[in-house]
């Protein structure tokens, strides 16, 4: 029992569970035919069959009483009230999930055999049409009886937590932001909070609002497919569910006390010590590998960093440009090219940054706390 | 507010503290007659230049004598009767607009009335522009500044802190964290005073005195016993408050004055108190 | 349906359709007789007579009524806002945002009011709210539903998510306990650092005119948020107006937009 618990947290690691998100995402949900082909080749879609989603949601229970009924720790977090929604979320996101590529793969065999999509009618033909009163309205009172009723049991089952009264001098720990924010505070790890705070907020915001702009792509519009839009939906998907749902799970159930990280089955630890000597890119460059102390000018100290900041945003997309998104700068002309990579690269730079801190103990590409720029 | 100085009070404010009974009794003596005189006959005003909606509201509620003739109504029968506009009249009895019914062709004058459309035209969007340009900063503004008071009540920010030999060398006291945010650290040379808000996101860091650091329980940024950041993504180290002896001995640590290390201000003077 | 009517109604039948067709309930409802039997021209007439049914078209296509095309979550994003503004009002009667009373007003509302549950339907009703929005737009997205003609609703639906997360975080505040102050604490901070109008941002030391700071501790992007320095009663009261007028009044604006807009746009989306 205790192997097993201990292989968990072993595994729930950040370095190890993002990596293998990471690794198996782009398989799963490809982006490209190549990645499709070996998707296909791997039984990857079986994912989407009834099959897979009682094994998922199978093995996901078994996991989940597992550790309610084995493990303290794990229980006290899964069963605060205010872990009710990510709970609910563990379970909803993959459900929805499939249904969605569950309906995407069986439109893309429609269309692949020229016919219209499931969701399709007629449009002239009056008598296949519904109307609204009754079809609509009975759907509409079930929903809203349904949610009323979950609502009530919710509020009669579990008490609002209210904590202690609010003092300014002592900070709880762990001090959590609200759970769909956890996602923002998590970067805020390895971001400068102008950056994880202001700048990438903005950007998701306005990144999600572009897609419409920069998605020029006319099929499936209106139903379930997943062929016809691979891209769209990959990228989309490891936004939502790879950098923020994951987020969330990560920083609800494995971030404890002084924000360290703990296993799921592992004691939260107060005094626990990890070692989080981060050293800036200048440093890395001047002392550790020039062997001599940073230099006095800002600007020069901080070159490196300049040099790594400037390629990633400038040089990186005129590469991409010749190579990997050869067919889109052709697709979407080059402003709309130019924004698309400029919030792909954005969203890329999270994970890129979660690695440098992982393995170089890198804290700041650019470190000018003298005007507080840093990133 | 007891400590104000009554002599620099706006008038406005003497007089609600002397309605309420806060001012001494010849400022509210004096206070409350100015109030009185204002009452009778500042209040109701000038009749003549009075709104006539504003008069007819004072003649209900009893404080205009009621035969005053009213001016707003002769003038409101007098007004000539709203014109209709031709077209609805026409429609009105059943006739069409000629320019509708083809009798009158656009053709017959284009020039003029492509002239009066634009000038129209120009006024509107010269209209519009001013609104545009003037009126939305300037109402922008205003809100901002609203956001802004001028006075900011928050606790005192500075206070007396115990004698210098009260402090153990090499320890944190964590007295003051509690009501003012400072901690106070002693070394073999000096004391010195730290704030207490990280550097990150403005949490307050725990002082772990077995690990001899300030670690912070909202995203992990770690400080040494000095203020120094370490680990964690706090940007900066801690900041250190003006400190200083006062006539009896004791220390005082000042809020209001902050001193940061990356610009080099724990060097200078009340950034620390020498002390062995 | 038809068919039963026409072998012979029965006694609630005919109490059903004499109610319909009295005269205060016909000018109320101008359709009249029983909903159960109206014909198909009263069905439509039925939607379109009625104001808040009539948000609705009078005829969908099939898939418009299923659950696994639609999740239904559209629908519940707003009947979760209408249960919270309900229950936002019930609870405003019970609390008073100043440092003094808040953390009490919590307690009393949940131990001293009958059937005190308003707080945790509020509660769990917000949770709810944040997770159906979140949903609505995973759905919206994997239909391709934002593709034109839909696009700009698209961007309207996105204010009204991120409209959604700042009601919720506004919010939590309200209850004034340790876990409120900290959120917020950390989340208003954030706006220290926003450049240029933070006072720890980037190009915060550019903001300068001669030696007088533009952006200061009491003048910057966070100083909006806390009216304060710290997180305090001002914060409190702020947060308490946005939360209870300023944020539902902006978003009931965008919502009204947002519903137009999907009709306008030619109603739910579908494969042409």
């Amino acid at each position: 029992m205790d192997f097993i618990k201990d292989v968990i947290n072993r595994v729930t690691d950040p370095t190890i569970s993002f990596t293998f998100l990471l690794a198996v995402f782009f398989v799963i949900f490809p982006p490209n035919n190549l990645l499709l082909r070996l998707n296909r080749k791997l039984g990857l879609d079986k994912l989407w069959t009834d099959a897979g989603a009682i094994i998922f949601f199978g093995l996901l229970t078994i996991f989940m009483i597992f550790g309610v009924t084995s493990d303290e720790t794990f229980r006290t977090v899964i069963t605060k009230p205010d872990n009710v929604p990510i709970v609910l979320l563990l379970y909803i996101v993959p459900f929805l999930l499939w249904v969605c590529m569950k309906q995407g793969l069986a439109n893309d065999a429609r269309t692949l055999n020229n016919e219209k999509p499931e969701e399709y009618s007629d449009p002239d033909d009056l008598d296949s049409q519904i109307l609204v009163w009754p079809d609509l309205i009975y759907v509409e009172l079930i929903a809203l009886v349904l949610c009323s009723v979950v609502l009530i049991v919710w509020g009669v089952l579990l008490k609002a937590p209210l904590e202690e009264p609010a003092n300014i001098a002592d900070s709880p720990n762990p001090s959590k932001a609200p759970w769909y924010f956890l996602g923002l505070q998590e970067m805020l790890v390895y971001f400068d909070p102008w950056l994880a705070g202001v700048v990438f907020p903005t950007l998701i915001i306005v990144g999600l609002m572009a897609i419409p702009y920069i998605d020029l792509n006319k099929k499936g519009n209106g139903y379930y497919s997943f062929a016809e839009r691979k891209a769209e939906i990959s990228i989309f998907l490891f936004g939502w569910l790879g950098l923020w749902v994951y987020m969330v799970i990560l920083g609800t159930f494995l971030r404890g006390p002084n924000w360290n990280f703990f296993g799921p089955f592992e004691k939260w630890d107060v005094h626990k010590v990890l070692v989080l000597n981060n050293i800036n890119l200048s440093e890395l460059f001047w002392v550790k590998i020039g062997n001599q102390a940073l230099p006095q000018n800002i600007l020069l100290r901080e070159l490196p960093g300049f040099v790594v900041v400037g390629a990633y945003l400038l040089i990186m997309p005129a590469l991409l440009a010749k190579t990997v998104l050869k067919s889109y700068v052709d697709k979407l002309g080059l402003v709309r090219y130019s924004v698309f990579v400029i919030l792909l690269l954005s969203m890329a730079a999270l994970p890129i940054k979660m690695y440098l801190r992982w393995t170089l103990n890198l804290k700041y590409l650019i470190a000018i706390p003298e005007y507080f720029l840093n990133v | 507010m007891s400590e104000e100085n009554i002599e620099e009070m706006s008038p406005s404010k003497r007089k609600m503290l002397a309605k309420l009974g806060k001012l001494p009794a010849g400022d509210q003596a004096e206070a409350s007659t100015e109030s009185e005189m204002a009452e009778t006959t500042e209040d109701i005003g000038d009749i003549e230049e009075m709104s006539p909606s504003r008069r007819k509201m004072l003649a209900k509620l009893g404080k205009l004598p009621s035969d005053l003739p009213s001016k707003s109504r002769p003038s409101k029968t007098a007004a000539p009767a709203r014109k209709t506009p031709t077209a609805a009249k026409s429609t009105a009895t059943g006739e069409v607009h000629p320019l509708v019914s083809g009798k009158i062709k656009r053709s017959v004058k284009p020039k003029l009335e492509f002239k009066v459309e634009r000038r129209g035209w120009l006024s509107l969007a010269f209209g519009w522009l001013a609104f545009l340009l003037g009126g939305i900063p300037a109402f922008a503004t205003m809100i901002l500044r609203f956001l802004f008071p001028n006075v900011l009540f928050e606790p005192p920010q500075s206070f007396k802190a115990g004698y210098p030999d009260d402090y153990t060398i090499g320890a944190i006291d964590e007295t003051y964290k509690e009501k003012y945010g400072v901690w106070i650290g002693r070394t073999d040379k000096y004391i010195y005073a730290l704030s207490t808000v990280c550097t990150h996101l403005g949490c307050t860091p725990n002082w772990l005195s077995g690990e001899s650091k300030f670690k912070c329980p909202c995203h992990g940024s770690g400080f040494r016993k000095t203020g120094v950041n370490f680990e964690g993504p706090a940007p900066r180290p801690l900041e250190r408050h003006w400190i200083g002896l006062a006539d009896d001995g004791q220390i005082i640590v000042d809020k209001n004055i902050k001193f940061q290390r990356e610009k080099g201000q724990w060097e200078s003077e009340n950034s620390y108190l020498p002390w062995t | 349906m038809r068919k039963r009517q026409a072998k012979r109604p029965g006694i609630f039948q005919q109490i059903g359709q004499s109610v319909g067709n009295n005269v205060i309930v016909r000018s109320i409802f101008r359709t009249g007789g029983l909903p159960v039997n109206w014909d198909r021209r009263q069905r439509m007439m039925g939607v379109l007579n009625n104001v808040f049914l009539h948000l609705h078209p009078v005829r969908l296509p099939k898939h418009a009524v299923k659950v696994k095309y639609t999740w239904c979550m559209g629908g519940l994003s707003f009947f979760t806002f209408l249960v919270l503004t309900i229950t936002g009002i019930l609870l405003m009667f019970y609390y008073r945002p100043t440092a003094e009373h808040a953390y009490m007003d919590m307690v009393d509302i949940g131990e001293q009011v009958p059937l005190g549950i308003m707080r945790e339907i509020h509660r769990w009703g917000a949770h709810l709210m944040v997770l159906s929005v979140w949903l609505h737009m995973f759905r919206v997205f994997m239909t391709g539903s934002y593709k034109p003609p839909r696009e700009f609703n698209w961007v309207v639906g996105v204010i009204l998510l991120t409209l959604t997360l700042l009601l919720s975080f506004t919010g939590y505040l309200l209850p004034w306990d340790q876990l409120a102050i900290w959120a917020i604490t950390v989340g208003t901070n954030m706006g220290r650092a926003s450049p240029f109008l933070g006072y720890e941002g980037p190009g915060a030391t550019l903001m300068q005119i001669g030696d007088v700071k533009l952006v200061h501790p009491a003048a910057d992007a966070a100083f909006v948020l806390k009216a304060g320095r710290f997180v305090g009663e001002a914060t409190l009261l702020r947060f308490y107006v946005l939360h209870c007028i300023g944020l539902p009044f902006i978003i009931m604006i965008f919502m009204a937009v947002h519903f137009w807009r999907v009709r306008k746009d030619g109603g739910i989306s579908g494969p042409t």
